[in-house]
């Protein structure tokens, strides 16, 4: 049904409300609603998985997961059908293993199923680096046996934590967008470092592959986006990944 | 960006500014808690705005004890407007705001969808769930509605 004819808004009138159009929403407040959602939705997440049976299964919490990534994807701007790709895309989240590097004089064999795990997933790696924690969460990739999952989709770490991590990677960004490859490498292996159970792991090897490429360091990237592709096949920050990769020349 | 928008949809509803981020927590709560009823081939901003709507309508039932006043800036900024302009686009935003309390509610959402979000009409209806024409006939008191406004703030303030 068209405009049935009703007298439009006056220019001057029209006019005015470009003013309230062009209001920009403090993002620090933005940044403090995320940070409280996070932490309201991982607890009824936490609840529900406790309270209810066994017999919910993983299905229940993948949902409950993708839920929480939408919301979130949404809170964190991404556009729409990007967070409904991270909600119907039917993987579960993205889960960060911590890799153990036995040091020279260890006992072999010390690390757990977990440690094993992560390490075999970064095997294409040469040189493992506390950036090379990164998803393990497609471990059909590598062969073995998934531990059993959390019911929660969102980080362990306190609810602070995604606004640290946002505010990291944003830096990182920065660093890229200057061209600054080693700078933008060392803020994402802080990220790495600093976070066990980041929010925002793909982000961060998309913006670390990406300063690769900017740092000359093509057959690194190359590897390390294989290894991405490999464990997050569904990422929203794989065409960046292919992106960066084809401008190298 | 989604959760901007809400906020930016709640403030235009008459949600104060001091309450702002409490009550978009609540909107996105509410939003996790129905993501199963959105209809993915719908645009997602006025299906949100339904949820603003609801949250800001019971906002103001609760809230209308308060001595709250109207139109009050918060501190949104106005990116891309030159430094001297700055002051007479807030004043602006506050006249927008102000005027817009003199409408209920309901001719409110229309008006703010239609006219500020720039919605189409039939998604407008589809999200506040009322019929095409009911749509229509909100928007255009509300046009009436908020020409009046503007013009009696104006000659209070002794703005032209």
């Amino acid at each position: 049904m068209s405009d049935p004819g009703y007298p439009r808004l006056e220019p001057d009138l029209a006019t005015l409300l470009e003013a309230e159009r062009s209001a920009m929403v403090p993002p620090a407040a933005l940044d403090r609603v995320r940070v409280r959602l996070d932490a309201s939705i991982a607890g009824a997440s936490g609840n529900s998985a406790s309270a209810g049976p066994r017999a919910r299964g993983l299905a229940a919490a993948a949902i409950r997961s993708g839920k929480a990534v939408f919301v979130m994807g949404l809170l964190s701007g991404l556009p729409l059908g990007a967070a409904l790709h991270a909600m119907f895309r039917g993987s579960p989240p993205f889960r960060t293993v911590s890799v153990e590097r036995p040091s020279p004089g260890s006992a072999t064999g010390a690390s757990d199923a977990t440690g094993r795990q992560g390490a075999q997933a970064v095997a294409t790696d040469g040189e493992p680096k506390a950036s090379d924690r990164i998803s393990t969460d497609r471990t059909d990739s590598v062969g073995a046996r998934p531990p059993p999952r959390p019911a929660r989709a969102v980080s362990q770490d306190p609810p602070s934590s995604l606004l640290a991590e946002r505010s990291l990677l944003d830096e990182a960004r920065r660093a890229l967008a200057r061209d600054d490859a080693a700078t933008a490498l060392d803020v994402t292996d802080r990220h790495a470092r600093q976070f066990t159970h980041p929010q925002l792991a793909e982000e961060r090897e998309a913006i670390a592959i990406q300063a690769l490429v900017v740092g000359g360091r093509y057959g690194e990237a190359r590897r390390r986006a294989a290894h991405f592709e490999a464990v997050a096949p569904n990422s929203l920050f794989l065409s960046a990944v292919h992106t960066s990769l084809a401008s190298i020349p | 960006m989604p959760a901007a928008y809400v906020w930016s949809s709640l403030r235009r509803l008459g949600v104060p500014a001091a309450d702002l981020e409490d009550v978009t927590h609540d909107v996105f709560l509410q939003v996790h808690r129905r993501l199963g009823q959105y209809d993915a081939s719908r645009p997602v901003r006025p299906w949100l705005f339904g949820f603003a709507y609801r949250r800001a309508s019971q906002h103001r039932r609760r809230a209308h004890r308060r001595h709250e006043i109207p139109g009050e800036p918060d501190t949104a900024t106005h990116p891309g407007v030159p430094p001297d302009r700055q002051l007479s686009v807030q004043e602006d935003r506050k006249l927008v705001l102000l005027a817009l309390e003199a409408m209920g509610m309901d001719r409110r959402a229309v008006f703010v969808l239609h006219e500020i979000d720039q919605v189409p009409m039939s998604d407008i209806a589809t999200s506040l769930g009322i019929p095409v024409n009911t749509a229509y006939s909100r928007l255009r008191i509300a046009r009436a509605e908020f020409a009046v406004a503007v013009r009696r703030l104006r000659v209070h303030e002794g703005r032209p």
